[in-house]
């Protein structure tokens, strides 16, 4: 680069996400992710009898009790189809994150349509994520996810990540060959170095789409409730989720409604 | 009396990308049936698509239909003028138009802004461009000026 740019000021966060490829931080708009977590469990409440008079948060950490594991398909089903895709709903979760996600991506962004809800029972084997990054499955490296627990989480009842540096030593190792002949094997050579995450509710965990990361069966005896969803800036380069399809833009700046408008009407400018 | 929506699919490669026919049929059916639009048939458009001339023939009996669903965005004209025709055209018919891929609906009144800026932004190259400029300077740097 020019030897003149001057050396890049980024706010603590912003620099671990370049370091680690991920940060965690306190969300600056805790009632309106109370809200979101609100909406979750009246949602659930309507589909559900039990856990009267619970708070949300023991609601959600007991919710295996109230739901038998062979409903619990039709309840993440129903939370996705309801929620997940509900305007009102994705702009709540973008407001929770909007504060510090412009640092990572810059303040034009587009988000994904649909909001994910995991839901995890303990030592139920089903709907658990096998190790992997998601650029292996056409993610953008551009791509951040947001990751949002609505119960503290801990051990397995949360999930593992490498950082960047581990990530991408392995890559390189797999890159040199031999391919690892399983996802399990795959999971045995990265497992040690990975790290559980702890996170209270209230936190909010950006990850890179580069990163290596995945979720074990839950031991634990609460529930794992967490939303995930993909923000990139409007004009990073996309991977083969794309906009239109997979990513839907939150805002347009001044400048990019001008030209948009321009090229709309009298053709784009080509070099 | 309107009996339906068209589907309309391409049997070519379309934007570096090849989608069977049937593969595409099948997510316009899905889409309607999602929506619980009846789908009356679909029509393919000619190899060379950019005229979208077999798009176009369908204004001939639109009256007869409810609207359109496209496979896919991808499927709007390519050229911008030829595009604005099309948007004039479904505006007239004041019919409705779906694009099954990216579940998007255009109904009739609604500004064709949004649809529009979406297909600019999804298919044009100038950032894949920017981004392989972008890569060669940061492998090989300018010297001091
Ligand atoms: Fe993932």
């Amino acid at each position: 680069m020019s030897q003149n740019m001057p050396p890049q000021t980024r706010r603590p966060h912003a620099a671990a996400f370049v370091q680690d490829g991920f940060c965690v931080v306190p969300s600056q708009q805790v009632s309106i992710l109370e809200s979101v977590r609100a909406d979750v469990v009246a949602y659930l409440r309507s589909m559900t009898k039990g856990g009267a008079g619970l708070t949300d948060e023991a609601y959600l950490n007991a919710f295996h009790k109230f739901s038998a594991p062979t409903a619990l398909n039709d309840v993440r089903v129903g939370v996705h189809k309801t929620l997940g895709s509900s305007e009102v709903f994705r702009q709540k979760v973008f407001a929770c994150a909007r504060h510090h996600l412009e640092d990572l991506v810059g303040n034009e962004i587009v988000m994904q349509r649909q909001v994910g809800v995991v839901i995890q029972a303990p030592r139920d084997p089903a709907g658990l994520l096998a190790l992997h990054t998601d650029c292996w499955s056409g993610c953008s490296p551009y791509e951040v996810v947001l990751w949002i627990p609505l119960v503290d989480v801990h051990d397995t009842k949360s999930m593992y990540i490498c950082d960047r540096a581990q990530t991408e030593r392995h890559l390189r190792e797999i890159k040199a060959g031999p391919a690892p002949e399983s996802t399990a094997a795959l999971a045995r050579r990265v497992r040690p170095g990975a790290q559980d995450l702890r996170m209270k509710f209230g936190d909010l965990l950006f990850f890179s789409s580069i990163l290596m990361h995945g979720a074990e069966e839950n031991q634990t005896d609460e529930t794992r409730f967490v939303l995930n969803v993909r923000f990139k800036s409007l004009f990073s380069p996309y991977g083969t989720k794309a906009i239109g399809e997979t990513f839907l833009p939150v805002n347009y700046l001044p400048a990019t409604e001008v030209g948009l408008d321009y090229e709309g009407e009298f053709g784009a400018v080509h070099a | 009396m309107p009996n339906g929506f068209l589907g309309y699919n391409f049997g070519g490669p379309s934007r570096g990308g090849f989608v069977p026919q049937r593969l595409q049929n099948l997510c316009i059916r899905d889409h309607a049936a999602r929506h619980g639009l009846v789908l009356s048939f679909s029509v393919s458009e000619y190899f060379d698509a950019a005229p979208a001339l077999m798009l176009f023939s369908q204004f001939e009996h639109i009256g007869a239909l409810d609207g359109l669903i496209f496979f896919s965005l991808a499927l709007l004209p390519g050229d911008r003028k030829r595009r604005a025709a099309f948007y004039a055209r479904m505006t007239d018919s004041g019919k409705e138009l779906h694009f099954a891929l990216e579940d998007l609906v255009w109904t009739p009144g609604r500004p064709w802004k949004d649809i529009d800026r979406l297909y600019r932004l999804r298919f044009d190259s100038r950032p894949d461009d920017n981004r392989r400029a972008l890569q060669k300077l940061v492998a090989k740097p300018p010297g001091p000026a």
